[in-house]
């Protein structure tokens, strides 16, 4: 059996939720796997943290909360700060926004930085932020498959298709050349 | 020379339950006569017994549900008007009046009754106010005129009473009356207003209690009381809401008339309209 | 009838969304309800779906009246249903009774987070168990349905319907907020392959005397609804089969005993367990709802450690299995009970396990994870 436990960890506004559902969409409707989705907010109606929790399984899942992620996407520093804070310290990657985030007191752990948000905001959206970062997510690991994510992205957003696949590009692109491993 | 003649039916019998004869309300209890009229309302509206249907909460008042031989629904303390909405939406052909004392619908059940006038659902209210709860034992409630003795007020209420009219007209009510058991015909005209007009349709029913309130507050027969409805009552359809409250020591005029009778759209008017959109919307974009 | 309704298919859904599509399948056309967390989607999502298949959506002013208008929906025979959380249900306690006490088929799904009082309302909780089963005063049998996944969001409201409508009463679905919230993947199957109950109704004609709508011939009488011409009495206080109340121990005996025993003389056709792990397991979890999400995983590591652990999962928490956890304990050691709660469903277990009971008692506001389960396991293995 194949369990990934991935936290999407951002502020609201960033897409965070969104980007839960694809990923877990592609997992369910396009590779016939089992995913949960279980998401956490701040107690800001605007503004505050927002959290996506995803479990992927090849096989039906049994716990589906995430407790210690394998994949963390931070996209805010307090995503970053409060996932250490709170000991669900990514056992196998972080992916963050190098631009959003600091990561100089992290280490012991593969690191993969690009700048989602600006990279978004010279396409002229930056709510499609999260697009990248699952263009990105797709690059360096093997969840699920890159035409997964693709089939989910052109179903949600068909008036923009051509601009979130261009968006989820830029993160696979960016991942290639970004990825560190401390 | 007539013969003495054993009457061995009611002309109204078709729509009582005789077989729970006798009735639970007291010699000289104005609810009976409430009944009475709300019965010949029923033969007088061309509409069919079967498609009547009465709601009522707990109290002396409510009993009459139990009594009426329709569809008759005797909910919890309170809460008639909340089941009756339920009712009406499923079922608009259905002719649903609520029916329950003043301690049940305005007291425990005020924030049901506001808002179910708020909303204008398509039912009819009757409130008998008896001034006092009866079948717990005669304690005050919230339409208890400020002084009164009570069980449960020996030095006398010193609380406010409802000016109930001026409450249901300021919630937008289409049809807002009232009248006294000493006004059977008027009365019964109303309940017929009521089952016409399309929206919340209230009429307040002063009511004498000669057990429970009169007994302590000068009142101890039921007759009493209706002499003193037939003494102090004043019909006016145009009167002034704010003056209409109640005083039965000084002896005050009691208002009573149509106070207010228009049109306006109802709740299920306009939710009739919110489905068949939703539901052309719906086949159109799948 | 189908038009409108949810495609069969494959989904990825909110749990409480699923919810609302399967009381839609069940024939639901009306809801009425009061906001709260963590419920409120149902509410919703009701409110945009009901109106499309032509079905009734009310937002009352309070859980009281929610729950009393759709007692009264359900009397003109239309099937409805409310939903809600911790302090609403509360509110709904004594509606629920008049429910009971009137034979009104209904659904309440409750959506538990933490107690007591406002407690953590964004938070899950397991603490309505005793309520469901006790909440409303004098005696009746509740049925209650506890989902662990979104396909049971969907698939328990259905035959909470189902079971409201076979045996005229109030029914609960007993969520929890991790389930409601949670989204998972969901098969719709072919709508003429679910199975759907609806009430009976009198088969004798409207208007002949002496006609009994609560008739002692029936263990489930059939349901005359407004309307209809039968000229019903339907009271909440104790009644004789005709309706009418009467105040005396007879027909007290008699209304009584009906109302519980059509529940308890079917209780094993209601029952309805998942064996996991059981054949020889001699630490048996007994859980539900959410909880027994962590217990598959404690149950699996705990085996491949070589503890012999198994878990009895409660689907249907009320009636009780009483028979079933009974056997199940005469071939164990240990009954461990995790719940989300200060010791509820350890009750009925105690009374009939014939081993040793352990509570797992955690407080709301989190799920006791497998690690805290396996913790348990591996101490009473010893």
């Amino acid at each position: 059996m194949v369990r990934w436990d991935i936290s999407l960890f951002g502020s609201g506004g960033q897409g965070i939720i969104r980007g839960g559902q694809i990923l877990s969409e592609a997992a369910v409707l396009e590779e016939g796997k089992d995913a949960t989705l279980t998401i956490a907010y701040g107690p800001e109606q605007v503004g505050g943290w927002s959290r996506a929790d995803v479990v992927i399984s090849d096989e039906p899942i049994d716990f589906p909360l995430v407790t210690k992620p394998d994949v963390l996407v931070a996209m805010s520093q307090e995503g970053l700060d409060r996932s250490w804070k709170e000991g669900r310290v990514p056992k196998k990657l972080l992916i963050y926004d190098s631009e959003l985030v600091n990561v100089s007191k992290i280490g012991g752990i593969k690191m993969v930085g690009l700048p989602a948000t600006k990279i978004a905001e010279q396409l002229g959206r930056r709510v499609i932020a999260n697009i990248v970062m699952l263009g990105a997510l797709s690059e360096v690991t093997d969840i699920v498959r890159r035409e997964s994510l693709l089939n989910v992205i052109r179903r949600k957003f068909p008036k923009a298709l051509e601009l979130n696949e261009r968006a989820f590009m830029e993160g696979v692109k960016h991942a290639k050349e970004g990825a560190t491993t401390v | 020379m007539p013969k003495e003649v054993l009457a061995t039916k009611h002309p109204d019998d078709e729509l009582i339950r005789t077989d729970r004869m006798p009735h639970i309300w007291c010699p000289g209890c104005g609810i009976g006569i409430v009944m009475k009229c709300y019965i010949k309302a029923i033969k007088k509206s061309g509409i069919p017994p079967e498609r009547h249907v009465v709601v009522s909460g707990i109290g002396c008042s409510s009993r009459l549900s139990g009594y009426v031989n329709i569809d008759s629904y005797h909910t919890t303390h309170g809460r008639a008007i909340p089941f009756a909405i339920g009712m009406n939406l499923v079922k608009p052909e259905l002719e649903i009046t609520v029916i329950a004392g003043d301690g049940d619908l305005v007291t425990i059940g005020g924030n049901h009754f506001m808002h179910a006038i708020r909303r204008n659902h398509d039912i009819n209210v009757i409130l008998i106010n008896n001034f006092i709860y009866g079948m717990t034992g005669g304690q005050y409630g919230a339409t208890t005129p400020l002084g009164s003795k009570a069980s449960s007020a020996p030095y006398g209420t010193i609380d406010n009473p409802l000016n109930i009219p001026l409450l249901v007209a300021s919630l937008g009510a289409p049809f807002v009356a009232r009248w006294t058991t000493f006004h059977v015909h008027q009365l019964t005209d109303a309940i017929l207003k009521a089952m016409k007009i399309n929206g919340f349709a209230f009429i307040e029913v002063l009511s004498p209690c000669p057990t429970q309130y009169g007994e302590d507050n000068n009142f101890p027969t039921g007759l009493d009381m209706m002499k003193y409805f037939k003494k102090t009552c004043v019909v006016n359809h145009e009167a002034d809401l704010r003056t209409v409250d109640i005083d039965l020591k000084s002896g005050k005029p009691i208002v009573v008339g149509n106070f207010v009778h228009k049109e306006k759209p109802s709740y299920n008017d306009m939710e009739r309209k919110l489905i068949e959109d939703a539901m052309r919307e719906r086949k159109l974009h799948g | 009838m189908t038009e409108g309704l949810i495609p069969p298919g494959k989904y990825f859904m909110q749990g409480n969304v699923a919810c609302v599509e399967a009381a839609l399948i069940a024939g639901c056309r009306f809801f009425a309800g009061y906001p709260i967390t963590p419920s409120s989607e149902i509410l919703q999502w009701m409110s945009y779906r009901l109106p499309q298949v032509g079905g009734h959506f009310i937002q009352m002013e309070d859980e009281i009246a929610s729950i009393m208008a759709v007692l009264g929906a359900s009397n003109a025979g239309v099937k409805s249903m409310t939903a809600t959380s911790g302090p609403g249900f509360s509110l709904m306690q004594e509606g629920i009774g008049f429910g009971m006490m009137t034979e009104t088929p209904c659904v309440i799904v409750n959506v538990q987070r933490g107690g007591p009082s406002t407690g953590i309302p964004t938070l899950v909780g397991q603490g309505d168990v005793m309520q469901a089963r006790w909440g409303s005063h004098g005696d009746y049998e509740a049925i209650v349905y506890a989902p662990n996944n979104v396909q049971e969001m969907f698939d328990l409201t259905i035959k909470a319907f189902n079971a409201s409508e076979e045996y005229r009463q109030p029914v609960v679905l007993l969520a929890d907020q991790v389930i409601s919230h949670m989204y998972g993947s969901l098969t719709v199957p072919p709508h003429d392959e679910i199975k759907i109950v609806n009430r009976k109704l009198p088969c004798v004609p409207p208007n002949i005397p002496d006609f009994k709508p609560f008739d002692a011939k029936y263990e489930v009488p059939p349901m005359a609804l407004a309307g209809m011409g039968y000229r019903v009495h339907v009271t909440g206080l104790t009644h004789d089969e005709r309706g009418y109340p009467y105040y005396t121990h007879e027909v007290s005996t008699w209304c009584v005993k009906h109302l519980v025993s059509k529940v308890r003389n079917n209780a094993k056709k209601i029952w309805e367990v998942e064996h996991f792990m059981l054949e020889d397991a001699d630490i048996v979890l007994i859980s539900y709802g959410i909880t027994s999400r962590s217990s598959y995983q404690a149950v699996k590591i705990a085996r491949s450690e070589g503890i012999k652990a198994g878990m009895l999962r409660l689907i249907t928490l009320w009636p009780f299995p009483d028979e079933i956890v009974k056997k199940v304990s005469e071939q164990a050691k240990v009954i461990v009970v995790p719940e989300i709660n200060m010791g509820q469903i350890i009750h009925p277990v105690r009374e009939v396990a014939e081993c040793l009971v352990v509570g797992l008692s955690w407080a709301p506001g989190a799920v006791p994870t497998p690690d805290v389960i396996l913790d348990t396991i591996r101490y009473v293995s010893r």
